[in-house]
């Protein structure tokens, strides 16, 4: 029984006995827009379509984080350590940045790397890749920050099935990953392989910048979804692919690393990763 | 909340009204006592209010939870009504839980530091959904802390797990939620999911206890059937009035509320995820336990 039913051509929005129903509804365009969709209420954040979440959700999924911790202000540049909550396999790799360990900026605090010789990594990876599996569902996000602009510079960024920063290439891994090999131009590419010699790249459509990203992986059994966005919000993109995604049983853990390939450095400030797993509609 | 607006005119030429409680609508949406309230000014500038709470029966659905404790939009997740989290709800929590550690058969703490008390031989169990720890024995199996001393029911806690029965589910003991001691062996203070062939189980039971041993448990059909080598969802929540059961797999349901039968209020209560086997070798599976605390609100 509904009250009232606004239409437009077979879209409709229908308000009823203390029910609003969106039939066919689409992704908010301005601040201030509602949608439901699926199961999720969206808006408008900062330019991104961002889904609610439901109440009891960080513990109806599975889930765990890796974060710098914080250092108190942004005057502070003391080394800060990284705390693990959930997982116990993630490692640094390489040095931190030897006079900035601690990044302040506008869009927030990283703990801060930098390279210091050619073929040199330096990020955080998983020791193992075994934290997750596609047909677990997982969702993987991580706030970094690239610094090697204007150095050779290779980046690597996602969910793998083995440490991918030794090569541009993704080489008989399986992974779904945002990757830039780059002198301070370019745009990021977003490639999955399923462990074929070939991987696939794709445009992300996200140009190179020394701005914070928030990247988040979604994996399920029928498509891998990129999105991007800045730190401090905007610019937000989305691509998806159905080609050549990680094996649904092949374990995957992840990285987010930079790799000097000449010059003087390279670097890259990380903030958190975080992995939420078990998105069946329960 | 059962609010019923009473309109007067905003100004005369105006289509606008204004109600006491100083909303501001030019729409007011009604069927009998029930409205949804269209307002682009005044006390509730450019909002949308609904007058009682209406259960989102399909996932496009949009409802509001208008009592004075939640206020929360509601939506429709897979089988249930799921109110959203607010922006900050991530800090107005006490929230603790244990994980298996992937693709081992250790168990990782989150914000706790009890000690979770394993039985049965363990094992990593991969399949579509997730991943477990598999416990097999001809006895108990599963994970409990037998200090029980994690939380109260004044604390309003809600516990979550996600475990998989073992492929036969014959001759066992499924108990699952929070307990003040085992209640394999004692009446404790519970709010548990049973699943006790032992006792002419035929479905997942809501199983409510104060401690008394005569008369002091309550136990009610969830309305699920026990499937074997399948995964559940199992929600338990502890308010004042009663304790919240939801207990859900891909392809079933149950939903009981308000249980009569409550623990006591200042009974310590602890993890306990565990099934006995009652003949033979039985396994059980459990991927993460989960409780939030400080958790009145709906």
């Amino acid at each position: 029984m509904w009250v009232q039913e606004l239409k437009a051509g077979l879209k409709t929005v229908s308000l009823g006995s203390n029910l609003a129903t969106f039939a066919g509804a689409t992704d908010p365009v301005i601040a201030g827009d509602m949608s439901v969709i699926d199961t999720r209420l969206r808006g408008l954040v900062s330019a991104a379509v961002l889904n609610s979440r439901n109440v009891d959700e960080p513990a109806a999924l599975r889930e765990w984080s890796v974060s710098a911790t914080p250092t108190g202000n942004a005057s502070n540049t003391a080394v800060s350590t990284v705390v693990n909550s959930g997982i116990s396999t993630v490692i640094t790799q390489g040095p931190t940045h030897p006079s900035v360990p601690v990044l302040s900026t506008s869009d927030g605090q990283y703990k801060n790397y930098r390279t210091g010789g050619v073929n040199v990594q330096t990020g955080w990876r998983t020791a193992t890749f075994n934290q997750t599996q596609r047909r677990f569902f997982p969702t993987w996000t991580c706030i970094f920050r690239p610094n090697g602009l204007g150095m050779p510079t290779r980046f690597w960024v996602g969910v793998c099935s083995g440490n991918p920063s030794g090569a541009d290439t993704g080489t008989l891994l399986h992974l779904a990953a945002l990757h830039i090999s780059t002198s301070g131009a370019g745009t990021w590419s977003a490639v999955t392989n399923d462990g074929s010699a070939g991987a696939n790249f794709f445009s992300s459509g996200f140009g190179f910048s020394q701005t914070g990203m928030i990247l988040t992986i979604q994996l399920t059994d029928t498509i891998v979804r990129f999105t991007l966005r800045n730190a401090s919000g905007g610019n937000p993109t989305v691509v998806t692919t159905s080609t050549q995604m990680p094996g649904l049983t092949t374990g995957l853990g992840f990285v987010a690393q930079v790799t000097q390939t000449s010059g003087a450095f390279s670097g890259i400030g990380i903030r958190n990763a975080y992995l939420t797993q078990g998105q069946v509609a329960y | 909340m059962d609010h019923r607006h009473r309109w007067t005119p905003l100004k005369k030429g105006f289509p606008q009204k204004i109600c006491a409680c100083g909303l501001v609508a030019v729409k007011e949406l009604r069927i009998g006592k029930n409205t949804i309230t269209l307002s682009p000014g005044g006390n509730g500038d450019d909002t949308m209010r609904y007058s009682l709470f209406g259960t989102p029966g399909t996932v496009s659905q949009l409802a509001m939870d208008p009592s004075t404790g939640s206020g929360r939009p509601v939506t429709r997740q897979g089988q249930f009504a799921r109110r959203l989290r607010l922006a900050d709800e991530a800090i107005a929590k006490k929230f603790w839980r244990y994980n298996q550690d992937a693709d081992t058969t250790s168990i990782l703490n989150i914000n706790s530091t009890a000690t979770i008390s394993v039985v049965g031989t363990p094992s990593v169990l991969s399949v579509t959904g997730g991943q477990f720890i598999s416990y097999s024995s001809g006895g108990d199996n599963g994970w409990a802390n037998t200090s029980f001393n994690e939380t109260q029911k004044q604390g309003f806690p809600t516990f979550v797990a996600y475990i998989r029965t073992g492929p036969i589910v014959t001759s066992v003991n499924y108990h699952i939620g929070l307990t003040s001691s085992d209640p394999f062996t004692t009446n404790p203070s519970m709010g548990m999911v049973r699943f006790n062939t032992g006792a002419g189980d035929t479905t997942w039971m809501a199983v409510t206890g104060n401690g008394a041993s005569a008369g002091g448990t309550t136990a009610v059909s969830l309305g699920l059937s026990v499937t074997a080598n399948t995964i559940y969802l199992i929600r338990i929540q502890f308010t004042t009035t009663g304790v919240g059961f939801q207990i859900a797999s891909v392809s079933g349901t149950g939903n009981v509320l308000g249980v009569a039968t409550l623990p006591v209020s200042t009974a310590l209560l602890g993890t306990f995820a565990r099934m006995r086997a009652l003949s033979g070798t039985r396994e059980f599976g459990i991927s993460h336990v989960a409780i939030a605390e400080n958790n009145p609100y709906l």
